[in-house]
């Protein structure tokens, strides 16, 4: 068990970044044809593709998998600690 | 490679369906709120009418609301070629953050109505606007109006939160 003490880093909010849309043109996959593949709406793949939507861990794991990739190449997460 | 992208940019104006949908309602329930306010309201005052007549125009509105909603979805459908419409995690994310506002709104409102009510009883003579509860037609309008604005606050919701997770480049 990690034991950060009283004075210890905080998490603080953090930003999911994404390589969805790169590995998408990359393929030459459009956002109906991932959509389809990962059960999701063409808008959702938009919204996430544009940092505007994180998508659940589900989701996460279905789009790297489409494009069979190592999850951490896809998502990325930026803590910021305070 | 450019293909993908500009077929996409040209798609993006497109709204989801339920977003469209959204839209759709809440126009219809701006109609229905007229026609209501219409049968209710004479300027400010609220008419008096009979529990009868109320309760005439209570079904009136419930069947319009149902017939509205089920025209909207057959030409929602019909609009996506007979599919059914697609909700994913996001659509079901944004239902329940409007949902909350919409109970949160339902709190507010009907705290307002019960302090209105106290006031009434404990503070006679006070200069605050007054809403006679006891009278049935001012109750039915006030309930009914709740609702009204309840379901607003919820499609209004939905339509900002598709908005802003919406992109526009």
């Amino acid at each position: 068990m990690i034991d950060r003490g009283a004075s210890g880093p905080k998490p603080g909010r953090g930003r999911v970044a994404n390589r969805v849309r790169a590995f998408r043109v990359e393929r030459g996959v459009t956002q109906q044809g991932l959509a389809d593949l990962v059960g999701a709406t063409r808008q959702t793949i938009n919204a996430v593709e544009a940092g505007k939507y994180a998508p659940s861990l589900e989701l996460a794991f279905r789009i790297a998998r489409a494009f069979d990739a190592p999850f951490e190449a896809v998502w990325e997460f930026t803590a910021d600690i305070s | 490679m450019s293909k993908i992208l500009d077929k996409e940019r040209a798609m993006e104006v497109k709204v989801s369906r339920a977003e469209q949908y959204s839209w759709a309602s809440l126009t219809s329930l701006g109609i229905i709120f007229w026609w209501f306010q219409m049968r209710m309201l004479d300027g400010w005052t609220i008419v008096d009418q009979s529990a009868e007549r109320l309760l005439s125009i209570y079904f009136v509105v419930i069947a319009a609301t149902i017939a509205l909603e089920v025209v909207i979805a057959v030409v929602l459908d019909a609009l996506g070629g007979g599919k059914a419409p697609a909700k994913d995690e996001r659509d079901l994310a944004i239902d329940a953050r409007a949902g909350l506002n919409e109970r949160l709104f339902f709190i507010g409102a009907i705290n307002v109505l019960v302090w209105q009510a106290l006031w009434e009883g404990a503070l006679d003579g006070h200069g605050l606007p007054r809403i006679d509860l006891t009278r049935l037609p001012t109750l039915f309008f006030a309930l009914f109006t709740i609702l009204f604005i309840g379901e607003a606050v919820k499609r209004l919701s939905t339509i900002w939160l598709y908005r802003a997770q919406a992109t526009h480049d």
